[in-house]
């Protein structure tokens, strides 16, 4: 009788082998294999959730995974297609360190040692928001008592709750950096179409990409840099011109390194060329643009031999690519800020406007392929929602000079770079009145062109509150330091403003305050609470429910949704222009009722080499950057811990530079900078470079202090009397940042 | 226990209540008594109470507290010297909420704890870690006078807690805030708590 294979392996395992089963050979537990949950387990997250990332402007839709109350781990969010693409850059992955950083502002301090510089110690103290509020609203108060409200400044951007509370309090002094950022553009579109910031750039369906120092893909603004590299894929051409080798330059098909500030030369030629040869897209510029003739005149003047004697660019290109650009459709020339048209030079406004007469000209705005204006949900304002009675403002002046520009007041921004001296004659002089306090919102000293200078001005008013998420440079200067939450805390939701070929919102479900930070809003609140003007209060969470119920939606639908609303459609032309004419104006009504040039016109830039300073300066910033806010990262910080000289070989030979030789770089604001060397083929002979972002002094920031230099240090400020004389060809009072030469000698080890 | 709960009021933000409470005879006898656990506390008392004596009012000894506190624990020029989570001290990138705070919200939670919602502030903080202490032995305590076996649970809790985490990042805290405070209050209070956490973990060793 055979055994059944059940009593054959039952008998096998004991008796006969019954002594060795039992011993440690063959007893014992599994050897050589391992239970599947006894191997390393998946990992079992606590919570995922989709969030908006606020680290830029490119509000790239992400993934942020949470396990034992931390956030471990960011991605894209696939469902952003307009955005990230499902991507998270080193910027916004980063930030998972960021809002971990043990330095960060946590509760309202008060300074209670008056003396401020450099080397002070503040000696912090600890204070209730209650408190912090109170002694804000006292000092406003008395201020406003004794000296009118706008012996107040606000230094913040022009955002529905900085508005608001500029209205409740009437200063005329809402003051921000949009003259270092991209003024020129914003002025070039609204006179040229009625509309400004068109920042919706349908790269993907481009098939020639030109780019004069444009270079969104090289600051890792994926929105940018996404269709861009699609363009690419699909074979489009791609002509940059810099002097320097962008990033956007390297993957260029070719690149031109034209002398800085002479791209409006080219382009005037280009459109030359494109006229006289009549090239331009006939239909597009019958039916949608007025003033062909006068600028067909105008032009005439502008040959490319002459252009190529400015700008170093042989006019044999000049002329190939300006006809390129009329057959290799869709054409779109991109531009959005600190390119050559904004605003780096004193002529980058008539740059700006050159490159729009350009766009026209080959039916590029508003059409596939090109720029589009943004489409972005219709939304009740917040004086819709909260309708108040604002005390009127009598007071037009304003210390940064910006009334004397009509045309660029009317847009409510600011000017970084006549600050310096407009507060310190308004406090040193009372003119045109005496300023006394401030209130700054994330706005830091390095951002201004010679920080210095604004230092001691604003050492010199009465008290300063300042709301930051750091201990910066400007955080230094404060009386009152307010604690500012985190993007990856907070709760709500963005609206795309950026690349917004469509319009939408995305979700943001943060992970909590880790300490007693404040929005914003709630801080505008506060403060006026505690001045005794709850009437201008508002709601800021209940406003943005009420807005997403305008689009129809609500929070629980974008959780739901993946963290995302659209309306997703490809845009469809929107040809119809709020100027004069109702169309886009090559001869501008609004700039010739101002009296200023009216067609865009050649103006040289406003510093040439001299054998003093002989370099043309140029500032860039790494791609893992935001300003210079994430110096304090200790990771990206290894990437690159100093900025460098970037210099050509012949001339870094001819001053007996090496690599990683160390340089001096002098600049007429008198500073004196010495910077570690990079030697390149990647940039003009006439020119030197370097990066943004370093030269942190605030000892609070331990790991951003002290690596590397401020490029700050070497731009001139600017003065009100200075930009006036540039009104009739710059209405957009730009701060020219790379409008400076500069003298580089070498530096001996100490 | 008592020591653990004072400690932890020690090092959480003052308040005229924390002051006043060193004005007090029965603070000094209490301090005394720490005797019996073989740490000689009364010249520490005396310190205190003479630092506290050089103030004319309690208003003013606070705000010296205060600024002290934020200079050591919060935000200061150059940085906060020494910011009193586990986290910085126990986990490799020295970052806010790192592996060990995970750690101490799980002891928290296996007592049935959390942090409390108006604290605002990280789990790992010295005077949440401070006050657990306290509060798991004082449980056991309870028990004890109740009759009531003592709790497995707590004691494991308690030995892990301290073996496993507070003791193994505390001992440099308080040493560094004895070398760095510039007010005689910190140093002495960081002065004591090293004593204890010596002798605790002598105790420890031995059950």
């Amino acid at each position: 009788m055979t055994l059944s294979r059940r009593d054959f392996l039952k008998a096998a395992s004991a008796g006969v082998l019954g002594g060795i089963a039992s011993s440690s050979i063959l007893g014992g537990d599994l050897r050589v294999l391992a239970r599947e949950s006894e191997k390393s387990k998946p990992i079992v997250w606590d919570r995922v959730f989709h969030h908006a990332c606020g680290v830029c402007d490119s509000i790239c839709g992400t993934t942020v995974y949470v396990r034992d109350g931390r956030i471990k781990w960011i991605e894209g969010n696939p469902a952003d297609t307009l955005g990230g693409w499902g991507k998270a850059c080193v910027k916004g992955s980063s930030a998972m360190r960021h809002v971990y950083d043990p330095d960060r502002l946590k509760w309202p301090l008060k300074r209670t040692n008056l003396l401020k510089g450099k080397d002070e110690d503040p000696g912090w103290v600890k204070i209730s928001w209650e408190e912090a509020f109170s002694i804000i609203a006292q000092k406003f108060n008395e201020a406003t008592r004794d000296y009118g409200p706008q012996s107040i400044v606000l230094l913040t951007r022009p955002k529905p709750p900085d508005i608001r509370l500029q209205k409740a309090l009437g200063t005329p002094n809402l003051i921000n950096h949009i003259d270092t950022c991209y003024s020129s553009h914003q002025l070039a579109w609204v006179t040229t179409t009625g509309k400004g910031r068109p920042w919706s750039l349908d790269l993907q369906n481009s098939k020639y990409i030109l780019s004069f120092g444009w270079d969104m893909p090289g600051k890792s603004k994926l929105c940018y840099l996404n269709p861009f590299n699609a363009a690419k894929d699909n074979g489009a051409k791609i002509v940059v011109f810099d002097p320097r080798m962008s990033l956007t330059a390297a993957k260029a098909d070719e690149w031109i390194q034209i002398k800085p500030g002479t791209d409006l030369a080219v382009v005037l030629a280009m459109i030359n060329v494109i006229i006289s040869e009549q090239l331009y897209d006939k239909e597009y510029v019958e039916n949608y643009t007025s003033g062909l003739e006068k600028l067909a005149e105008h032009v005439r003047q502008y040959t490319p031999e002459w252009a190529s004697k400015i700008s170093d660019v042989p006019a044999g290109d000049i002329t190939r690519i300006a006809r390129e650009l009329t057959t290799i459709k869709p054409a779109i020339i991109p531009t959005h800020k600190r390119d050559a048209g904004g605003p780096n030079y004193i002529n980058s406004f008539q740059l700006a406007r050159a490159e729009i007469v350009l766009s026209a000209l080959i039916g590029s705005i508003e059409r596939r392929g090109g720029i589009f204006f943004p489409r972005q949900p219709v939304v009740r304002s917040v004086d819709q929602f909260a309708p108040a009675k604002y005390p009127e403002m009598k007071e037009k002046v304003r210390i940064d000079g910006l009334h004397l520009f009509p045309l660029m007041n009317k847009l409510g921004l600011g000017n970084f770079g006549t600050f310096a001296h407009g507060l310190m004659t308004a406090v040193e002089k009372g003119d045109p009145y005496p300023v006394k306090v401030a209130l700054v919102n994330q706005y830091n000293l390095l951002s201004f062109p010679n920080p210095d200078l604004v230092m001691e001005a604003m050492k010199k008013l009465d008290f300063i509150a300042v709301v930051d998420i750091l201990p910066s440079e400007m955080a230094q200067l404060a009386d009152i330091l307010l604690p500012d939450i985190h993007f990856l805390e907070s709760t709500g939701s963005e609206v795309r403003s950026y690349q917004s070929l469509w319009p939408m919102v995305e979700l943001r479900d943060g992970i909590g305050k880790l300490w007693d930070e404040k929005g914003w809003g709630s801080i505008v609140n506060g403060i006026l609470d505690a001045m005794n003007k709850p009437e201008f209060k508002v709601d800021w969470t209940a406003l943005e429910e009420a807005q997403l119920e305008d689009i129809g939606i609500s929070r629980e639908y974008l959780i739901e949704h993946n963290g995302i609303w659209e309306n997703k459609k490809e845009p469809t032309s929107n040809l119809s222009f709020s100027t004069p004419s109702g169309k886009i104006e090559f001869y501008s009504f609004a700039l010739e009722k101002e009296g200023c040039e009216p067609l865009p016109t050649w103006h040289d830039k406003k510093v040439i080499a001299s054998a003093q300073y002989p370099f043309y300066f140029l500032v860039t910033r790494n791609p893992w950057a935001r300003h210079g806010k994430l110096g304090n990262d200790p990771i990206l910080m290894e990437i690159q811990p100093s900025n460098f000289l970037h210099i050509h070989p012949a001339a870094a030979d001819e001053l007996g530079l090496k690599e990683g030789d160390c340089a001096f770089v002098i600049s007429p604001t008198g500073h004196r900078l010495k910077m570690p060397v990079h030697v390149t083929l990647g940039i003009r002979k006439d020119c030197v470079a370097t990066e943004h972002g370093y030269g942190h002094w605030s000892k609070g920031l331990r790991v951003a202090v002290s690596c590397g230099t401020n490029d700050g240090d070497l731009i001139p400020e600017t003065t009100v009397e200075e930009a006036r004389q540039r009104i009739v060809f710059d209405p957009s009072m730009s701060t020219p940042a790379c409008d400076v030469c500069v003298r580089v000698e070498k530096a001996f080890s100490e | 226990m008592v020591i653990y709960r004072f400690l932890s009021r020690v090092f959480a933000y003052p308040d005229l209540e924390l002051i006043s409470l060193f004005d007090k005879a029965e603070l000094a006898e209490f301090l005394a008594n720490w005797r019996k656990l073989g740490i000689d506390a009364e010249a520490d008392a005396d310190r205190v109470t003479t630092w506290l004596t050089q103030y004319p009012d309690y208003g003013t000894a606070l705000l010296e507290l205060c600024k002290e506190y934020t200079r050591l624990f919060i935000t200061a020029y150059p940085k906060a010297v020494a910011p009193p989570y586990s986290s910085i001290y126990l986990d490799k990138d020295r970052l806010i909420w790192g592996e060990s705070t995970t750690d101490a919200a799980l002891f928290y939670k296996l007592a049935g704890l959390s942090l409390n919602e108006d604290f605002h502030d990280v789990p790992d903080h010295i005077a949440a870690e401070l006050e657990f202490v306290a509060y798991v032995i004082t449980e056991q305590l309870r028990n004890n006078e109740l009759g009531l076996p003592l709790p497995g649970r707590f004691i494991s809790i308690e030995k892990r807690f301290l073996n496993e985490h507070l003791f193994k990042w505390v001992p440099l805290f308080f040493s560094k805030v004895a070398a760095c405070s510039t007010l005689t209050f910190y140093q002495v209070m960081a002065n004591l708590a090293l004593r204890l956490i010596e002798r605790d973990l002598e105790y420890l060793a031995e059950t």
